[in-house]
């Protein structure tokens, strides 16, 4: 293949890359003016100061992102192809909404981040937090392995580091340690997972990947599904494996609570939700468009695929999370536990995108229902640990007792907060209730041939649910039932509003679906069908070459 | 008033209330109270308005199925726009709610909800009165209060599953806080078992909810709709397996579980007695007035409706529990020294002849088994009343000494003449003596179950004999007797003479003229017997068919 000379970069594509940019370079300014004008001022002080302006990051993102609706069309859209970079990031509205929602949270979570001092080196702690958002967003976007892979590890590098913020609590230095190895294990196998894949595929861009196996399989003339495909096996297995440990789902599970717990709340906060909400994207991305046609069936006439490995991760996750959930005592660990089942709940609608993707007629449906469960799911979990960090701030500890009599002392957080566990439960009318009964509706609407395997799923996950009301019951009492003369105090301004605003929209949603439904759908028939052009000049396509040894090679395992 | 407006109002109403109660200003509790009271007895009033414009309106001759299907909704496939038509005066109306899924905001009322939407306006008037004496986070209280009656008058008004589903979730929150907050020693452990025994029955109702709307025979397109008359008109729809029972069955099934947990039945009781005990007085009076009902309710406008051949299959199966009901419940009740929990098992025995009565289907003659279904809907209204009255009255001894011993009690008759008198006359009508309104209800039942089965039938009605153990014993050990300690309690207050006055009322006139009642609620119960028993093929003209034609009858 000879050389090609790509074109030199758009430079008016880089519009669409603002946001990111923008996160960028304010986490540079951030970290100079910590070191630079604030130098030696006390350590509450610089918080005050430093997380101001870090709030500027994400309020600057929506201003990027509202920009073009002021402008009116014209400033960026009508393009027919959406992605930017030589195809490798897309620039479609589900990169443009979740920039939107990842900016949000960033918010929130930078909120909490002022409410008590944790540390003293704020610069770097908000620049952090700041460039993990910058993963994110590209992570979201990402149309290429290696653009996902090094996004992938932006975030969690930042993370690792953020989670070990606390210096003075050991329990913060070991969540960090925790996250650290076994994340950096488990994206070596990732890793290992997506050098596989190129080499079977020849290619790294998502679309690529599709349709060299798409021509695969119509040349062997099999169904599609991964039986006797040993090396593509592996490559599924170790890539389902790094997604597994981000979304800590089981068996990947086992740093999530104790980094939950000992890391600061906003930090938990920011790895519950914001880098959860990036990685099930992606997973969404790479299973659902490039890895379809290994899909395999889940009714069980055709050969086997990754449906039946998520399906029974799925079901793992959900029945372990709620299950060990039932002991913790620690409000962040409870929070830990119960992100792992909802993890669970989610695999499930992936499970259902992934069959309706494939009979096609209403495939964006299903994967929007995920994305909207995603993004009520993110919000509320946030708010929820706002109300561990007003606690760690007050009574420096945050078991669920600690919240005991709050209900008559701030009785409208209170309430707030009692909206959130009730949107985690998923009791109507809340956006929990709503958004899961969504996603469930959309896995039986599925296929009628996987359709029995699918109502035990669901039906599992909502005695799933009735579980988890216990562990969630357990915070209304003690917000309402019990009395107790220790008080964290007033909730500050910081933790105030991100509960306010997640209940808010709990409630909201819950009545109003509608609007994030439609926009979550669009944007999943977005992700959904992003494809390269056929034979673009200044693309590196997959060879033809390559293609030949490849169908050899999986010829061979057969 | 439209009728939009007339069945919004009747669940929005209380909801707003909950809020305005929230928003009165200062520390006044009687404002709070007030404004709560005001807010119960507007609602109740709307329910009387409903009441006689379904009387007036000649609307207990039109089958309810007749009238829906006049208000239509039609949303445009590529734009959404809604057009819907709402045929005036009929108590019914159709609005879109989320058209992606084909939900509909579908209320709309016959004899059988509307006689229980009244029932809780009246016994919600009622328990408001009879919270006057809260004196804890007042504003709370009476805020959930309200938005408890919203959540069961949406469950009473709901025609479609999905939002009967909501408003049937959403009354369990209300109820969690009000028991767990306000209520006795053991509050923590009561509320949450209530919580989680409900919750884990919904989880049934709901998985049955999406199989109707997702179950498609061998060849044929899923219906896709939670409209619940359009389902019942279906049934024949529901033929064939899942994981090898019929589909009738597992829905059935899984809406029997879901709503016996509610009523309760017997193996699924055992939160009610804590629920009860642990529960303010007020709360008592709406757990067992109207919380159960949901549960009865639940069966009659949805189990057998939806899934008449499953239920059919079954109805052995269910008419063993209600019986076995009936007698526990009454065994039970017998061994409980605790006044209040006495009252709690006998709900349990009472729900047993609801049960009872709506499984024993004599397909053979229909007309028998629509005298045991109109029993179990007048036991509902009966037990309504009654228990509403009894948990009323054991709070009324509890105020004035605080313990619920029947030990300590005792003399009562002396020192509180009217309490007594009121006491004897209500508890008597939950005995079922003849002239009060337990009777026609216990009558009816034993009088059905006779036709579907002698053992069953003896067995219930000898159960009658262990409810008079009960009760006239419990009422010697806290009227009878000499208690010289007791020298000195005040009488009923007027609060209270107010309260307990239209339970009086309503349980000697029950007695003496069902047919007041039965005249609009029977014709919808009838119609939901006839639909049952064409679904099983029983012939509609049942008397002289089944004279002539028993053994084909029989042989189904």
């Amino acid at each position: 293949m000879p050389p090609s000379s790509p074109p030199p970069i758009d430079f008016s594509q880089l519009w669409a890359l603002s946001p990111e940019i923008l996160l960028t370079l304010w986490g540079l300014v951030l970290l100079l003016v910590d070191v630079g004008p604030l130098r030696g001022r006390p350590g509450s002080s610089r918080r005050k100061t430093v997380g101001s302006l870090a709030l500027i990051g994400p309020i600057g993102v929506f201003a990027l992102l509202l920009a073009p609706l002021v402008a009116g069309p014209g400033a960026g859209g009508g393009d027919p192809d959406p992605t930017l970079v030589y195809g490798t990031i897309a620039g479609d509205p589900l990169a443009t909404s979740f920039n939107g929602v990842i900016a949000l949270l960033l918010a929130m979570v930078i909120g909490m981040s002022m409410a008590w001092d944790f540390t003293e080196h704020w610069g770097a702690y908000f620049a952090l937090l700041l460039w993990a958002a910058v993963g994110m967003m590209v992570l979201v976007a990402a149309e290429e392995l290696l653009i996902l892979f090094l996004a992938l590890e932006l975030m969690t590098i930042c993370l690792y580091l953020a989670a070990a913020f606390e210096k003075d609590k050991r329990r913060s230095a070991e969540a960090g340690m925790k996250y650290f190895v076994y994340g950096s294990v488990a994206s070596a196998l990732f890793l290992f997972g997506l050098s596989l894949l190129y080499g079977l595929t020849g290619t790294t861009f998502l679309d690529g990947i599709r349709r060299v196996l798409v021509e695969s399989a119509a040349a062997t003339g099999e169904a599609g599904g991964l039986s006797g495909d040993l090396v593509g096996a592996t490559a599924v297995l170790l890539i389902l494996v790094g997604f597994g440990f981000k979304l800590a789902a089981v068996p990947f599970h086992q740093w999530a609570p104790d980094t939950y717990e000992g890391a600061p709340a906003p930090v938990s906060a920011w790895i519950a939700s914001g880098s959860k909400l990036a990685s099930l994207v992606a997973l969404m991305k790479v299973l659902l468009h490039a890895l379809a046609p290994w899909a395999g069936a889940v009714g069980g006439e055709a050969g086997g695929g990754w449906v039946l490995i998520v399906a029974a991760i799925a079901a793992a996750t959900m029945t372990y999370g709620n299950l060990a959930a039932l002991a913790q005592r620690n409000l962040k660990r409870m929070l830990a536990y119960s992100s792992i089942a909802h993890a669970g709940y989610m695999l499930v609608g992936v499970l259902a995108a992934m069959v309706t993707v494939r009979s096609g007629s209403s495939a964006a449906e299903a994967a929007g229902a995920v994305l909207f469960y995603l993004v009520i799911y993110s919000l509320t979990t946030v708010g929820a640990f706002a109300a561990a960090a007003w606690l760690a701030r007050g009574l420096g500890r945050d078991d669920i007792d600690d919240l005991d009599g709050l209900g008559v002392r701030s009785p409208g957080l209170a309430v707030c907060l009692a909206i959130l566990m009730l949107s985690l439960i998923g009791l109507p009318p809340t956006a929990g209730f709503v958004s899961k009964l969504a996603m469930f509706l959309e896995v039986l609407n599925a296929d009628a041939s996987a359709r029995s395997t699918l109502l035990l799923l669901v039906a599992l996950a909502l005695v799933n649910s009735v579980i988890s009301a216990f562990y969630y019951a357990r915070v209304l009492r003690a917000l309402f039932l019990r009395r107790s003369d220790r008080s964290p105090g007033p909730a500050p301004r910081g933790v105030s509003w991100p509960i306010v605003l997640a209940a808010l929209a709990a409630v909201g949603f819950g009545l109003e679906p509608a609007p994030l439904v439609d926009s979550m759908r669009s944007a999943a028939s977005a992700m959904l069908t992003i494809t390269l052009p056929p034979s673009p000049p200044d693309l590196p396509a997959p060879a033809p070459v390559a293609a030949i040894p490849v169908s050899g090679g999986m010829a061979m395992q057969k | 008033m439209s009728d939009n407006l007339l069945l919004s109002l009747l669940w929005a109403l209380p909801l707003a209330g909950s809020v305005l109660v929230l928003l009165v200003p200062g520390r006044s509790d009687l404002a709070v109270k007030g404004t709560a009271l005001g807010v119960s007895a507007l609602t109740f009033a709307l329910s009387l308005v409903a009441f006689s414009s379904y009387l007036s309106g000649g609307l207990a001759e039109t089958p309810l199925a007749d009238r829906a299907a006049l208000n239509t909704l039609t949303v445009a496939e590529g734009t959404g726009a809604v057009s819907l038509v709402d045929e005036p005066g009929d108590l019914v109306f159709r609005g879109p709610w989320i058209p992606y899924f084909r939900i509909q905001y579908f209320l709309g009322l016959d004899g059988i909800s509307l006689s229980l939407v009244l029932l809780t306006g009246l016994i919600s008037l009622l328990a408001c009165l009879a919270s006057w004496g809260i004196d804890r986070s007042v504003k709370g209280y009476f805020s959930l209060f309200l938005l408890l009656l919203a959540s069961m008058m949406g469950v009473f008004l709901a025609l479609d599953l999905f939002l009967f589903f909501v408003f049937f979730e959403f009354m369990l929150l209300p109820m969690y806080f009000l028991i767990g907050v306000w209520g006795g020693a053991r509050k923590e452990y009561a509320a949450i078992k209530f919580l989680l025994y409900t919750l884990f029955g919904s989880v049934f109702i709901l998985v049955a909810i999406l199989v109707l709307y997702f179950y498609a025979p061998d060849g044929a397109e899923p219906l896709h709709t939670f409209d619940a008359l359009r389902l019942m008109a279906r049934t024949e729809h529901f033929t064939g397996t899942i994981f090898g029972f019929g589909v009738q069955s597992v829905v059935f099934a899984l809406l029997l579980i879901g709503f016996l947990i509610k009523l309760p039945a017997v193996p699924f009781h055992t939160w009610l007695p804590d629920a009860h005990v642990e529960a303010p007085t007020p709360i008592s009076m709406i757990l067992a007035g109207i919380l159960l009902k949901v549960g009865g309710y639940g069966l009659i406008r949805l189990a057998w409706p939806l899934a008449p051949v499953g239920a059919f299959e079954l109805s052995w199966v269910v008419a063993v529990l209600g019986v076995v009901g009936i007698l526990y419940g009454a065994l039970a009740a017998m061994a409980q020294t605790d006044f209040k929990r006495l009252v709690a098992y006998s709900s349990v025995s009472h729900m047993g002849y609801v049960t009872l009565g709506l499984a024993a289907m004599n397909l053979i003659d229909p007309r028998y088994y629509s005298y045991g279904v109109n029993g179990a809907m007048y036991m509902m209204i009966a037990h309504g009343i009654t228990s509403a009255g009894m948990f009323f009255l054991v709070g009324v001894v509890y105020d004035r000494l605080h313990t619920r011993d029947l030990g300590q009690l005792g003399g009562l008759m002396n020192a509180m003449p009217v309490f007594g008198g009121v006491t004897m006359l209500i508890f008597f009508g939950s005995m079922g003596l003849p002239g009060l309104c337990g009777f026609v209800a216990e009558v009816f039942v034993v009088l059905s179950a006779f036709n579907y089965s002698y053992g069953l039938a003896i067995l219930a009605a000898a159960a009658v004999v262990l409810t008079a153990g009960y009760i006239l014993w419990a009422l010697q050990r806290v009227l009878l007797g000499r208690n010289d300690s007791h020298r000195g309690l005040p009488d009923m207050s007027m609060r209270e003479v107010a309260v307990a006055a239209p339970l009086v009322v309503l349980t000697v006139w029950l007695g003496l003229f069902p047919q007041s009642v039965l005249g609009w609620v029977g014709p919808s119960v009838d119609r939901v017997v006839a639909a049952v028993a064409s679904a099983n093929g029983a012939m509609p003209e049942a008397e002289e068919v089944a004279l002539s034609d028993a053994a084909g009858g029989s042989s189904r």
